[in-house]
């Protein structure tokens, strides 16, 4: 759970906070918990709320205009982020900003469709798309500037 | 979802990361506070419960007491000595009894708030859960042994020391029970040892609070009693009578079968009954004869008379009785005299009948509702054994009776219907409050038009506790 804390916060002092939060209020309703289900999912579905409860008021909403889809994920980029640890793939993740770092966890790691993340955080569907592409647009960036230290180094 | 997606979603989704070991102290302390906020509004919530339970029996006694030895001059002077001294030395006593109850509970209540102390989860103890992780040898196990912050969870909601609920929780949970058997082989020696224990300590209380199949339970019940009548023909005592308060006690034994269901059975004392109005009852010292209001010679005072539950034989020859309502109003022949006629309206005119029974019921209760408190749906039937059918006046229901009740079944069935809300005060002891109806369901008794069509019932509030064995 430390991990999805990571993922949804921008630093580790928010994601401790995160996961204190989450505890308590894990233990306060395990009662609640009926057991015919996944106890991880449950708790999961717990502490991503209480990110998205510390995050949402944060997002600012990016016009349909600013939308860039971005270039292909080329061979080279792939090579550098199979290069790296996951504790740093992290760290790439984290460094987005609020309103991309949300979207992006809750598409990309979670699963949620755009038009559920447009309900989820109060904005619209085009807002959703816009600040995953961007998200995606900025890890390529720092991919591509990782990708230049390791052909250096070879 | 394109390359990049799949990528970074393939390489983080399942990437934990270990906290670092303080954070565990500071949740901890967060928890503990929250046990002891928790600890501080269940006793408050359990002290208003009882302070309700209280008010309420001692509003319903008093409400029963109203009805049933309200002093009426004459007769009461007579009677309020033996009626009131007996009373006046057990207060001390009860009092000092309710004072020990009230302690013994408040006792009890304080051990079983205990919060989680941080002895019982530290960091160091957490190394050996952590340790569940790197075991990946054995698949198929279950999701939070491969968790070590899911295992967390489960062996601390298997807690009895967390909350009151816990062990409740465990027994209803045989998923956390199996995780104990399932601990990897290669786990550091003292850590398995450490959750093998808490584990079986958490069961074992599991078994003594959650799996105790008896238990006992003692009420007592104001309730209001009348009777049914199931007759086509207009029923000639119908203006005369009235419900009237009684109550009822008892002993219940509980059995659980599972979760939702549980049988009851036990023995009760159920008093029933009814008031018959308009009937003046006086003594006359002189015996000097008496006259009907329009001047008729009245040579014998009626000794006996039919009600719809049943027929009243007065056993007092001393006393005189008249029916008002048929303006048979009785006083000295020559000169009307008012203070007859001011004594026949001072007795209050009527009779209460009361029936005695001793009740052998078996009810089935269904729990359908388990936050907190439990409430239960109950039904079931009893038989009825008659002890007693006496009449009183009103004024002198706890002294000797002034007539018997006639034609009345020894033996009858009732059904009951209702609910039943169980608080738990400790794991072991509940106050229940039970709102219920019942009605006999054959015909009180054998006289033809009248007792043969009547069926008493009660509308009642149980309140007791009751203790799991």
């Amino acid at each position: 759970m430390y991990g999805v804390c990571m993922r949804y916060a921008g630093n580790s002092f928010d994601a401790q906070d995160l996961l204190q939060d989450g505890f308590v209020k894990v233990f306060d309703n395990l009662k609640s918990f009926k057991w015919d289900g996944s106890l991880e999912g449950w708790m999961k579905r717990i502490f991503v709320n209480i990110a998205l409860d510390k995050y949402r008021s944060r997002i600012t909403t990016l016009s349909v205009d600013e939308m860039n889809e971005g270039e292909d994920f080329t061979d080279k980029e792939a090579t550098a982020l199979d290069a790296m640890s996951e504790k740093e793939i992290l760290a790439l993740v984290r460094q987005l900003p609020d309103q991309y770092r949300l979207v992006f966890n809750l598409y990309v790691m979670d699963g949620h469709s755009h038009n559920e993340i447009a309900k989820i955080l109060d904005i619209g569907v085009s807002t959703s798309r816009s600040n995953l592409a961007r998200a995606k647009t900025i890890l390529k960036e720092k991919i591509d500037y990782q990708s230049q230290w390791i052909e250096k180094a070879i | 979802m394109d390359r990049l997606e799949k990528d970074i979603q393939k390489r983080l989704d399942n990437y934990e990361v270990e906290p670092p070991a303080e954070l565990w102290s500071s949740i901890e302390n967060r928890l503990d506070e929250k046990a002891y906020a928790r600890a501080g509004i269940r006793r408050k919530r359990m002290t208003a419960v009882a302070a309700a339970a209280l008010l309420f029996l001692l509003s319903a006694s008093a409400l029963l007491l109203n009805q049933l030895g309200v002093p009426v001059e004459p007769i009461a002077q007579e009677t309020t000595p033996t009626t009131s001294q007996p009373a006046a030395p057990e207060a001390p006593d009860s009092q000092s009894s309710s004072t020990e109850a009230t302690a013994a509970v408040s006792s009890t209540d304080t051990q079983r708030e205990l919060p989680i102390t941080t002895s019982t989860f530290t960091p160091q103890k957490s190394q050996a859960l952590v340790a569940l992780k790197e075991n990946k040898e054995q698949p198929g196990t279950l999701d939070f042994r491969e968790q070590p912050m899911i295992a967390d969870v489960a062996i601390r909601s298997a807690l009895p020391s967390f909350s009151a609920e816990t062990a409740s929780l465990v027994a209803e949970n045989h998923e956390l029970a199996a995780a104990q058997i399932q601990l990897p082989g290669n786990l550091e020696a003292a850590g398995k040892e450490e959750i093998s224990n808490r584990m079986d300590f958490a069961l074992a209380n599991a078994d003594q609070a959650g799996n105790s199949s008896f238990s006992l339970a003692t009420f007592f019940a104001p309730q209001q009693s009348y009777r049914y009548q199931n007759r086509n023909t207009p029923n000639p005592m119908q203006a005369l009578e009235s419900e009237i308060m009684t109550f009822a006690a008892g002993l219940h034994v509980n059995y659980k079968v599972n979760n939702r269901w549980e049988i009851q059975s036990g023995l009760g004392y159920n008093r029933m009954g009814q008031r018959v109005n308009d009937i003046a009852t006086f003594s006359h010292p002189s015996m000097m004869a008496l006259y009907s209001k329009d001047g008729a010679s009245i040579n014998e005072h009626p000794q006996s008379m039919s009600t719809s539950m049943g027929g009243i034989v007065f056993t007092d020859q001393s006393l005189y009785f008249a029916d008002i309502s048929s303006s048979r109003i009785i006083t000295l022949k020559g000169s009307y005299d008012e203070s007859i006629v001011n004594l026949l309206n001072k007795t209050g005119t009527g009779l209460i009948q009361h029936f005695e029974y001793l009740e052998m019921p078996v009810n089935a209760r269904y729990k359908f509702w388990q936050k907190g408190f439990d409430i239960y749906a109950k039904a079931g039937l009893s038989a009825n054994y008659l002890l007693s059918a006496n009449v009183f006046l009103p004024e002198q229901i706890q002294s000797t009776p002034i007539g018997t009740v006639v034609g009345i079944n020894k033996l009858n069935f009732s059904g009951m219907a209702g609910l039943a809300i169980s608080y738990p005060v400790t794991n072991r002891v509940s106050l229940n409050l039970e709102p219920t109806a019942s009605m006999f369901l054959t015909p009180m008794g054998n006289v033809r038009n009248l007792t043969r069509e009547t069926h008493p019932y009660s509308w009642s509030v149980l309140m007791g506790v009751s203790y799991s064995l």
